[in-house]
């Protein structure tokens, strides 16, 4: 009798969903090859992310090269000025976390 | 009469040639031209495929050896539908859609292309006939548009968001001031046309405004044989500078002269093809902006009564 209720006890325990807000990254930092560039020229810019995740990113003007954790920002005729480039890091849990780098360009 | 209707219906087309921008690369700057009122009871529908290409970069009328965009292109198809509420009042619903706005990049070593494609904005316009003088055979058309943008969200590809410069709209809301003065020739199968237009952009999401347009067009129709019409236009566009977080942006605007010529060709009476090409004769960019080349378009139009009474208004003419 007491093995029957151990051993129903443990299946129980094994059909409970697994916790889905886990955050499966962790965002160390934002980081840029230059922090001045010219005008028609680009920068590397990397984001520092351990663990699983997808990467989205926005500026507030110019053009971003690239893909992934690592992309290349870039500023035409247009673009004289300070530029923020914003990196958003998301997880299959839909866990997020943003951060920004500044950028000027002469 | 024939010249005039011609030109009326090429007219129409105006509104979808004028898309690009002094930044280059096809921007649309939304119904700025514009021409006469229908008739009581007609509807009229309009589609139009445009093709522009910049190359280059020009500071304020000379070439600069700036690099950055190697070039850009756009294929843009527009729609409009017009409907003659009365004799004087006409209304119009305009819409397009960008096939593709590409920018191809060199810069240094790298070479990159962005495109970005979808539906640009809708413009609700009006148009109110102020006068037609039928001795002096000269007419003056007035409207107000309002322009929407169909969709707010940014373009990304590949978790990236694309630049201004390449998304089918910038999110902003526009008014559109039009004025049409027409001047009949009858006697030489000829016409003069005078269109002017003032676009005024709102500021977007990103805290970014295009610059108001100010567009005056003069246009010269002559019948070169049945059914066959030559347009000459020479248009002036002048744009403000940009505006981004309250300030003006450099490098944005300017004015150029643009020369138009175009054929028309009527089937039926019912049915226009034109031919349009579009070549910058002089341009003044203000700071450095990439260079438009050429752009030219292809337009289709028809024009049917849809009431009683115009059907038979129409019958008799």
């Amino acid at each position: 009798m007491l093995t029957f209720f151990v051993s129903s006890s443990c299946k129980k325990e094994d059909k409970q969903p697994k916790n889905t807000t886990t955050k499966l990254f962790t965002f160390n930092s934002l980081e840029s090859e230059h922090n001045e560039i010219n005008q028609g020229n680009v920068t590397r810019i990397t984001a520092k992310v351990t663990g699983e995740a997808t990467y989205e990113w926005t500026c507030s003007s110019g053009d971003l090269f690239g893909s992934g954790n690592s992309i290349l920002f870039g500023a035409g005729s247009c673009c004289k000025g300070d530029h923020y480039i914003y990196c958003n890091v998301k997880d299959k849990n839909n866990n997020s976390e943003s951060k920004s780098i500044l950028i000027k360009v002469n | 009469m024939k010249v005039a209707h011609s030109i009326f219906l090429a007219c129409l087309f105006l509104k979808f040639q004028l898309v690009a921008q002094c930044c280059g690369g096809g921007a649309h700057i939304g119904g700025n031209i514009f021409l006469g009122t229908l008739g009581k009871g007609y509807l009229q529908f309009n589609s139009n495929y445009r093709e522009s290409y910049s190359q280059g970069y020009m500071q304020n009328d000379w070439n600069s050896d700036f690099k950055f965009i190697k070039n850009a292109y756009s294929r843009h198809l527009g729609v409009q539908l017009g409907y003659g509420i009365t004799k004087r009042l006409t209304l119009d619903l305009e819409t397009g859609y960008f096939l593709n706005r590409t920018q191809n990049f060199e810069i240094g070593s790298y070479s990159f292309s962005h495109t970005g494609s979808g539906l640009t904005s809708v413009t609700l316009a009006g148009r109110f006939n102020i006068f037609k003088l039928k001795k002096s055979e000269l007419e003056w058309t007035a409207g107000l548009g309002v322009r929407a943008p169909v969709s707010k969200n940014r373009q990304m590809k590949n978790g990236v968001e694309l630049s201004e410069d390449v998304q089918p709209n910038n999110g902003s809301y526009g008014i559109v001031f039009r004025s049409f003065l027409a001047k009949e020739f009858d006697n030489i199968h000829a016409n003069v046309f005078l269109i002017n237009s003032i676009s005024v952009n709102s500021t977007n999401d990103k805290d970014y405004k295009d610059g108001n347009t100010y567009i005056s067009t003069l246009l010269y129709g002559q019948q070169i044989i049945h059914n066959l019409t030559g347009i000459i236009q020479v248009r002036n566009e002048i744009r403000d500078r940009a505006i981004r977080y309250g300030s003006e942006i450099y490098s944005t605007g300017g004015f150029r002269f643009t020369l138009v010529p175009q054929i028309n060709y009527t089937i039926k009476n019912k049915y226009n093809i034109s031919l349009i090409f579009e070549q910058p004769i002089y341009r003044y960019y203000n700071g450095t902006q990439l260079k438009d080349k050429y752009a030219f378009s292809v337009n289709f139009n028809m024009l049917l009564p849809v009431t009683k009474n115009a059907k038979e208004t129409c019958e008799k003419n």
